[in-house]
């Protein structure tokens, strides 16, 4: 019967001689030095033993090379496919060395010469324990290296995934940063094509233009003056922006009042549009910077009054939802698809948008204030109308503090 | 009595078009005016003008578009389009003249190259 695969106790050993003698003053010998002795008188008494399913594997055998029983080569031979790392030393009388000198060739560890000294047999007991505590050495160590190498596959396989994706993260942000200044540049270069083609107009022509058209230059001069120093700033806002260095000077205060001071401000500007809105929850507070709040306010209420036509109405509903204030505004322009809600925040969206490009304004204005509200840890999305109709509503939340 | 030259220009920006026009009408070209590309399309079909000005960036139809459609018209492949654009990437102009365009003028211009190269689009 086979054993399973067995750890070998270092402390135990198995004496196999049939001499009384031999066998007594081994164990007493081995046993004052701290070893373990089992001894056996016949071979197939120590197979059997090692033939029970569980036994004290020896790191050593010593085995008289004859047995009444058996060959102690045979012996050797069991022992080593019962437990291969115990390791058998063959104890021999006999002066021919022929029998001993082919134990070793078949697997023994050695041969000692009867009669021998303990000094012999300790010397030998000593040896085969270092080797076989140096090959316990080497087989962890090999272990660990082995788990040492996979964690190090492993880890250099988590960075090379880690390094491709911030690669391809700050190549796309290289792209948008390209993107953004040829749009930038382009946008710039359409108000500057009037101030200077009026300018040199003016310039060259001044003595014989009629005076109407004189004012209508300088108008429209004017006009596309703004409209740079309008960009420009937005340009301005939107790099502190991205550099990430918006500093927000935050203080609690109830927001519906604030929503209804921008509100009734607006209503003042666009008496064309009609604003709905009804202040209630008077008593929530959010943590705000008031000046960037009003910013990013106006730039989406703007941005309503801009693709709301004349005689339109503008709805702006407040309530607080769990932990956030939400505050909707509803434009009755012609809308935005699902698919390009989340576009609308790139900058210079508007510049793509073919309906309004009539309208003022860089297409910077929902970039700007998504920046501005996820630095108040708030939010802005592109919903459906809760009011129905066509038209945007863009939703802004911000956490209450309570 | 030579015969005005006509100019159809196409811009989504009124005031460009304001200043196209009155300084190409003072200069004494007749001008046509269009506030996007299809628009410039049906006018240019409509009228055949001696040059069309086009602007890239327009609503319904793009400068590109515009002028792709045009050199496919038997009637307006021979007109002469010029591309006044804010886009001033060498590979725009490449694109532009690849698309037929004669000549690519870059936005600000200065309107005295302008009628220049009007002028010499003109010549037989």
């Amino acid at each position: 019967m086979l054993t399973m695969a067995m750890i070998l106790n270092k402390n135990q050993i198995f004496v196999l001689d049939d001499e009384d003698g031999v066998r007594k003053s081994l164990e007493t010998v081995l046993a004052s030095e701290g070893y373990n002795v089992k001894s056996f008188p016949a071979g197939k008494e120590l197979i059997n033993y090692m033939g029970q399913m569980s036994f004290t594997a020896p790191a050593v055998a010593l085995v008289d090379l004859r047995l009444p029983d058996m060959n102690g080569v045979q012996v050797m031979q069991k022992i080593k496919e019962l437990s291969p790392e115990t390791e058998v030393v063959m104890l021999t009388g006999n002066p021919n060395m022929d029998s001993a000198i082919e134990s070793v060739n078949l697997g023994a560890y050695a041969y000692i010469l009867k009669p021998y000294s303990m000094d012999d047999i300790k010397n030998v007991l000593s040896r085969v324990l270092e080797k076989q505590r140096l090959i316990r050495e080497n087989r962890e160590l090999t272990q660990q290296l082995k788990e040492w190498n996979e964690k190090l596959e492993e880890e250099v396989y988590r960075r090379t995934v880690a390094l491709q994706e911030s690669y391809t993260k700050l190549q796309s942000l290289y792209e948008m940063r390209t993107q953004f200044i040829t749009i930038m540049s382009h946008e710039l270069r359409t108000p500057t094509t009037a101030v200077m083609g009026f300018a040199d107009t003016l310039r060259d022509k001044w003595k014989t233009l009629p005076d109407d058209k004189i004012k209508q230059y300088l108008s429209v001069i004017s006009e596309e003056s703004n409209r740079m120093v309008l960009l420009m700033s937005e340009i301005f806002e939107i790099a502190k922006l991205q550099e990430g260095k918006l500093k927000l000077n935050l203080d609690d205060a109830p927001i519906v009042p604030f929503v209804g001071k921008i509100i009734h401000d607006f209503r003042l500007r666009y008496p064309g549009r009609s604003f709905g809105f009804t202040e209630k929850d008077e008593s929530v507070n959010v943590s705000m910077d008031v000046l960037f709040l009003k910013s990013a306010l106006s730039h989406v209420l703007a941005n309503a009054v801009k693709y709301t036509p004349l005689g339109e109405n503008i709805i702006v509903f407040t309530e607080k939802q769990d932990k956030n204030f939400v505050i909707q505004i509803e434009d009755s322009g012609p809308g935005l698809s699902r698919d390009l809600r989340d576009r609308a925040f790139e900058p210079f969206y508007r510049s793509m948008d073919d309906i309004n490009r009539k309208t003022p304004g860089a297409g910077l204005g929902l970039t700007i204030a998504r920046g501005i509200l996820e630095g108040m840890q708030g939010s802005i999305r592109i919903e459906d109308k809760k009011s129905g109709g066509s038209g945007c509503a863009v939703v802004i939340t911000l956490p209450i503090k309570t | 009595m030579s015969e005005k030259i006509l100019i159809l220009v196409a811009d989504d920006e009124q005031n460009l078009l304001l200043l196209l026009k009155d300084n190409l009408e003072e200069y004494g070209f007749e001008v046509v005016t269009a506030t996007n590309g299809q628009e410039a399309l049906d006018k240019a079909q409509t009228i055949t003008p001696s040059v069309i000005i086009l602007d890239v960036e327009m609503p319904k139809l793009n400068g590109w578009q515009v002028c792709e459609k045009l050199r496919n018209d038997g009637r307006l492949k021979d007109v002469p389009v010029l591309i006044l654009s804010a886009y001033t990437q060498p590979e725009d102009i490449k694109k532009g003249l690849a698309l037929g365009a004669k000549k690519y003028l870059t936005k600000p211009f200065k309107m005295k190259d302008l009628i220049d190269v009007l002028l010499d689009l003109k010549k037989p």
